[in-house]
């Protein structure tokens, strides 16, 4: 017997060395490989029927080989793999002729879900031989442990990251506004006041700027506690910001002090607007 | 054949990687790919229409070529929000009297976009269509699947998460006459953003579209495969029932992707189809 071996031998050297040697203990030899291999071994029809099947799978899954020729392979599936197989799969195999690396759970003869990795190829059909499908198995149980810890890392890391971005954007917010009337502060309307002001110098409108501090503010505060105190502020703060409406800006810059920016480009407005914001404060 | 370059130029066209073939000035088809998979599904069925229709084919966002910074889990949520990427298509390239041909839970996006905008569509052409996949006690309808084993498939595809975002490399064995691959198809086919491919199976899963069939007035013609896991016959008969001016034909072809496995029954069935009609 005369082998010729490359320097490398590759998958298809090795093959084509078999096809070359024709004695009958290399069939056996090779009759063995594919029943006793360490991964299952399957041959489909296209719908999934299953023509052959060896030993391993058999041993593996505790199935019969007559219960199982004939029968869909995807009928060993649980019904969320099977679908997955009929959907993604099957075209992959009748399109491009392979799918790769799936990790499906495979029901063994007493009902247990075994994690399996599949790989199949299609050899299609061609001068009367119906196409194939060839399909290994392998037992996959730690990579399904590894692909599920990595999963529900990558989950857990998405969670954490929208939690850091939401957590910053509450961060910013309370830098810039007053916890107790949501209004913003003294630095949020100090930067609002320059840019106003500098648009002014490009676009002459006026900026109108109004300081309120609120009269005997301590008396109630004293006299009825915190908590009315906390309500009047709260009050004020939301007159304020609806006389203001959205061209300007209301915070509250102390304790009892609040100060309004608004454009006062419209005519006449900044004869009306004081007395607008004293106005809306004095209604009981 | 216009383009696929000046479509990529279109917005949707890029969007949607729309990419048109077949007669210009002959009846116009459009397809949409179900779950699963992208347009390069239709690969098999395309040639057979090209000689004398146009034919225009597009991935739903998420899938294969489509543009993943165009992807909003919010739009994309609900079967409304793919209606109006198909109809967006169909606006774009002013696409009249279209013969829409959708497969799996493109065919409801179909009935969606038909009951929206009816003048657009001559006929609808749902290739193993259902409209609800669990089953329904309240009223005995049976889509064939529990709740349970939904969350069975999304269960499925977290654990397959790298699978569905790595390419397949063509690999097409044993028969030297089979067709090359197009473009399309080396090195992308079936590709999807797994994220995508979460939210794509509860939109295809969790949807129940049967509200909608008494509105569809567009006829429409139900290909019923045998032995197909997703679609159940009772699923078929149940779409014929409701849809109104329906014509169902039950294909020899087994399986959930007739296109794929029987590219000439379903091609001629769509012709006797459409031939009975004109």
């Amino acid at each position: 017997m005369t082998r010729t071996w490359s320097s490398r031998p590759s998958p298809t050297a090795a093959v084509a060395v078999a096809v070359a040697v024709h004695d009958a203990a290399a069939e056996l030899d090779f009759e063995a490989l594919f029943q006793e291999a360490p991964c299952g071994y399957l041959t489909t029809s296209d719908e999934g029927t299953i023509t052959g099947v060896n030993d391993t799978f058999l041993h593996w899954t505790g199935h019969r080989r007559p219960d199982l020729l004939g029968r869909r392979l995807h009928e060993l599936m649980p019904v969320g793999d099977r679908i997955l197989y009929t959907t993604h799969s099957t075209p992959q195999l009748m399109v491009v002729g392979a799918s790769t690396e799936i990790l499906i759970g495979i029901i063994g003869a007493d009902g247990a879900r075994l994690a399996a990795l599949l790989t199949a190829a299609r050899n299609a059909a061609g001068d009367g031989v119906p196409a194939v499908v060839r399909v290994i198995i392998v037992s996959a149980h730690e990579r399904r442990r590894y692909e599920q810890e990595l999963v529900t890392s990558l989950r857990r890391a998405e969670a954490a990251d929208s939690r850091r971005v939401s957590a910053e954007a509450d961060l910013a917010h309370l830098a810039l506004h007053d916890p107790l009337t949501g209004l913003p502060n003294r630095a949020r309307i100090t930067s609002y006041l320059d840019s106003a002001l500098a648009r002014r110098t490009a676009n002459p409108a006026s900026v109108g700027v109004l300081s309120i501090n609120l009269d005997h503010f301590r008396a109630v505060n004293d006299s009825l506690g915190s908590a009315a105190g906390d309500e009047l502020l709260r009050t004020v703060a939301d007159r304020l910001s609806i006389a203001v409406r959205e061209t300007g800006m209301v915070a509250r810059v102390s304790g009892d002090g609040f100060v309004v920016v608004d454009d006062l480009a419209e005519t006449g407005r900044h004869r009306r607007w004081p007395s607008g914001c004293s106005t809306c404060l004095t209604i009981p | 054949m216009l383009d696929v370059g000046a479509l990529g130029a279109l917005p949707v066209g890029r969007r949607n990687h729309v990419t048109v073939g077949g007669r210009t000035g002959g009846p116009t088809l459009l397809f949409a790919h179900g779950f699963g998979c992208d347009q390069g599904m239709w690969d098999r069925v395309l040639p057979l229409f090209q000689e004398t229709c146009q034919t225009v084919a597009f991935n739903h966002v998420g899938a294969g070529r489509s543009d993943m910074a165009a992807y909003d889990k919010v739009k994309y949520s609900s079967l409304d929000g793919y209606a109006e990427d198909l109809l967006e298509v169909c606006d774009e390239l002013d696409l009249r009297d279209v013969i829409l041909v959708a497969h799996s839970v493109s065919a409801m996006m179909g009935v969606v976009a038909a009951v929206s905008e009816p003048s657009r569509f001559a006929q609808l052409v749902l290739v193993a269509p259902s409209p609800c996949y669990i089953d329904d006690p309240s009223d005995g309808y049976v889509g064939g699947f529990s709740r349970e084993d939904v969350d069975g498939l999304l269960e499925s595809l977290e654990s397959n998460y790298l699978a569905w975002a790595t390419a397949t490399a063509p690999m097409v064995m044993g028969n030297l006459d089979s067709p090359e691959l197009g473009d399309e198809l080396a090195g992308s086919f079936c590709r999807t953003d797994p994220d995508a491919a979460r939210d794509f199976a509860r939109v295809t899963f969790l949807s129940d579209a049967r509200p909608l069939l008494d509105k569809v007035r567009t006829p429409s013609l139900i290909l019923q495969c045998s032995d197909d896991l997703l679609a159940p016959v009772e699923v078929g008969a149940y779409l014929h029932e409701r849809l109104a001016g329906s014509t169902l034909v039950q294909l020899r072809a087994s399986g959930h992707c007739p296109h794929v496995s029987a590219p000439e029954e379903t091609a001629a069935a769509i012709f006797a189809y459409l031939n009975a009609r004109t």
